[in-house]
């Protein structure tokens, strides 16, 4: 009698979470995967029709532009992770000045990415102070239309995402740190560590499973939230050459002229949850080794 | 007693009986509300008059005058952020049961493929303004002149031209007003000249806002002269591929040289401030529609001058035209709950009388065939007299004619792609048969 009251009381404990957890994030998950077989347009055509969505969109070669520039630009997530590390190393000596950079350093995190998008691109375009100034110190050669293909646009993008995140990748890995108990630092001083010596022998493995939670969550915020960035720089050219998968969802759905394929856009968004998982998969992995190592 | 009592029943309920019966027309004609969008730019609204007070805008002051003529008819004037996505959101409005009474969105394909959400009103347009508009081509199912009527053309007769800065071209030791470039041969030359004047000849955008601009206005005047409307539209459908029309493939391959020969400003697949840039005195030519004339004239003064196109094939049947109709129409949702006030809206927003006063905000020419220059007030050798000359003579939108998904989703992002060689004309043609709908 007091188990089944112990398992009832689990039950309804667990329900109402499971039950938010079913409605808005199994169904509609649940939905996208099963149009992703339909020629769903969005109003009433919604035949099934297999696998033509995926086969199409990865024959197409689009699929692997787009998917080549998703995995170009996840080298941001170690760019943002190692110099928000460095940062917060720097911070964390409590350096002449360290509340003021604090506040500054996180000042890009509240600035809205549009905006930020914006700003890059005006700094980077064509006639724009970046190529102006190269243009003043005798270096016109350099001044190209960055935004104009696609290595100089994508490496563009990541400078402007790095320099977004290293706030709150500071922010986050300064949590990490303070919570290393301050006795392990005063024992490596009396050991005679040096700094760089107590950066790297002590803080950092002591934060893997913070560095793992900053490429987890930077990783997966790479793969699905670029959008606005990528909206306000490049809109996801020239043609598709700056587009991503989470791009490629929205010009399916809404972006590319007056229609829409929300059929080939949900097959597309089901990719991109393949390749999150993936990704959160594999650094996991990594990052459990990493910890075993420590 | 009785029969007296029955008469003041009588009279009382038939007094009651009409009473609520005239109230409740009252209460029918106040309960009329019609929600209009209206696209923001190349329609009804100006470049200039969203800085203004929304009352003093034209569209504004046309709703009222509606309400004064339709006592118990309300308006409410909706103006979507983004044309595009406004085509969407119909859809989804429709399907949620709130979409506008009247939906301004673009002609030709973008109603077409929405036929499903659109109201026909065949039965409802007056028979007069069959009569007295061009146009109706657009807004009939399909292009075909018996097809199933979706919505109104929009008042406004977009004619592309190219503008161009006078000074500019003089310093260059030309006059296109005394002789303008009639051939592709004439229009090299010229843009030759231009180049070696050291100014650019031709400032253009040609992925801002995710449109080709200079070939949707100008270019595919070429591609419609060489290839023709009928066959873009068997192609679009699939009958026909766009890899074997020689004409596409001209057209992209003198596109692709304008680039190549420094024709075009170098950034053109980045840029966005061409216009501005036009203003400014910075290039000799911009790719433009009627609704920017007023703006350019304003800053350049006499300086402004406009261009139509030179022909492509001095031998084709489409000669002396250039791009243009009426871009924009307005529609009905299939669950309108207004169908003929809306029509009526329409309809009064396509009168003379109303174009007329359009025409003290926003000069542009117009769709109606009983409207006179002499009406306009136009000066004869002035550039929107000019365009109104050839306002009856266009070539509908080359691009309007293409389907989205489909054959649009190619046209329109990757444009610019083969002005840069990006793209070979052919990989765009190839691209375009592959994008086609089965």
């Amino acid at each position: 009698m007091k188990k089944r009251r112990i398992v009832l009381q689990i039950v309804f404990s667990l329900l109402p979470v499971l039950l938010v957890l079913a409605v808005f994030r199994v169904y509609p998950i649940a939905v996208a995967v099963i149009k992703s077989f339909t020629n769903w347009d969005g109003l009433y055509r919604s035949d099934f029709i297999g696998l033509r969505n995926y086969v199409s969109f990865i024959q197409s070669g689009l699929f692997w532009m787009v998917l080549r520039n998703t995995l170009i630009l996840l080298a941001n997530v170690p760019l943002q992770v190692f110099a928000g590390l460095v940062v917060a190393l720097l911070l964390y000596e409590k350096v002449k000045g360290w509340r003021v950079y604090r506040a500054v350093i996180y000042i890009p995190q509240i600035i809205s990415a549009v905006i930020i998008g914006f700003l890059f691109k005006i700094f980077f375009g064509f006639n724009g102070p970046f190529n102006a100034v190269l243009r003043a110190v005798g270096l016109g050669r350099l001044a190209i239309e960055w935004f104009g293909n696609s290595y100089t646009a994508l490496g563009v993008v990541i400078f402007a995402v790095v320099w977004f995140s290293i706030g709150w990748q500071a922010i986050v890995i300064l949590g990490g740190m303070s919570a290393i108990p301050t006795s392990v630092f005063e024992a490596a001083v009396l050991d005679g560590a040096s700094y760089w010596q107590r950066a790297f022998k002590i803080v950092v493995p002591m934060l893997v499973r913070v560095l793992e939670f900053c490429i987890i969550a930077s990783g997966v915020w790479t793969l699905t939230q670029l959008f606005p960035f990528l909206y306000a720089m490049t809109r996801g050219g020239p043609g598709f050459e700056t587009s991503t998968l989470d791009y490629m969802v929205y010009l399916k759905s809404f972006g590319l002229g007056f229609g829409s394929d929300y059929g080939m856009a949900t097959a597309i968004a089901v990719l991109l949850l393949l390749l999150v998982l993936a990704f959160t998969l594999i650094e996991m992995r990594v990052a459990n080794r990493a910890d075993d190592w420590s | 007693m009785s029969r007296t009592y029955l008469l003041v029943t009588f009279l009382l309920l038939a007094a009651f009986g009409l009473a609520f019966a005239g109230g409740g027309q009252e209460a029918q004609k106040e309960a009329v509300k019609l929600t209009v969008w209206i696209h923001g730019a190349d329609s009804f609204i100006g470049p200039n008059e969203q800085q203004k007070p929304q009352g003093e805008w034209y569209i504004a002051q046309a709703f009222q005058r509606f309400e004064q003529a339709n006592p118990g008819v309300s308006v409410e004037l909706v103006v979507p952020p983004d044309q595009t996505a406004s085509h969407q959101n119909f859809n989804t409005a429709v399907l949620a049961g709130n979409a506008p009474d009247v939906a301004n969105l673009w002609t030709g394909q973008p109603i077409y493929t929405r036929k499903d959400v659109i109201m026909p009103i065949d039965d409802l347009v007056p028979a007069a303004d069959l009569k007295g508009i061009w146009g109706w081509e657009s807004v009939r199912y399909n292009f075909d002149p018996k097809g199933t009527l979706l919505g109104y053309p929009a008042g406004q007769n977009q004619i592309c031209f190219m503008m161009y800065n006078k000074a500019i071209v003089k310093k260059a030791g030309l006059d296109f007003e005394a002789a303008p470039p009639k051939t592709i041969k004439d229009f090299d030359a010229a843009l030759a000249k231009i180049k070696a004047s050291g100014k650019t000849p031709i400032l253009v955008d040609e992925a801002a806002q995710g449109v080709p601009w200079f070939m949707a206005w100008v270019a595919d005047y070429w591609w419609a002269q060489l290839t023709g409307n009928a066959q873009i539209i068997e192609q679009d459908a699939g009958k026909k591929k766009f890899a074997d029309d020689k004409g596409l493939l001209a057209m992209l391959a003198y596109y692709r040289s304008l680039y190549t020969n420094g024709y075009f400003r170098p950034d053109l697949s980045t840029s966005n401030d061409s216009f501005s840039q036009f203003l400014q005195g910075n290039g000799a030519i911009w790719p433009a529609v009627p609704s920017f004339l007023a703006d350019a004239e304003k800053t350049l003064g006499a300086d402004v001058g406009v261009l139509l196109p030179p022909e492509f094939d001095a031998s084709s049947k489409i000669r002396n035209s250039t791009i243009g109709g009426p871009g924009q129409s307005l529609v009905m949702p299939k669950n309108g709950k207004n169908p003929k006030v809306a029509v009526k809206l329409m309809s009064f927003l396509n009168s003379k009388a109303e174009y007329l006063e359009s025409q003290k905000v926003n000069t542009y020419p117009t769709v109606r065939t009983d409207v006179t220059i002499q009406e306009l007030g136009w000066k004869p050798a002035s550039n929107i007299a000019k365009l109104g000359k050839v306002a009856n003579t266009y070539n509908f939108w080359v691009d309007n004619l293409l389907r989205s998904p489909g054959p649009a989703d190619v046209f329109y992002p990757q444009g610019a792609l083969v002005a840069v060689g990006k793209m070979t004309p052919l990989q765009f043609a190839q691209e375009m048969d592959k994008s086609v709908p089965k």
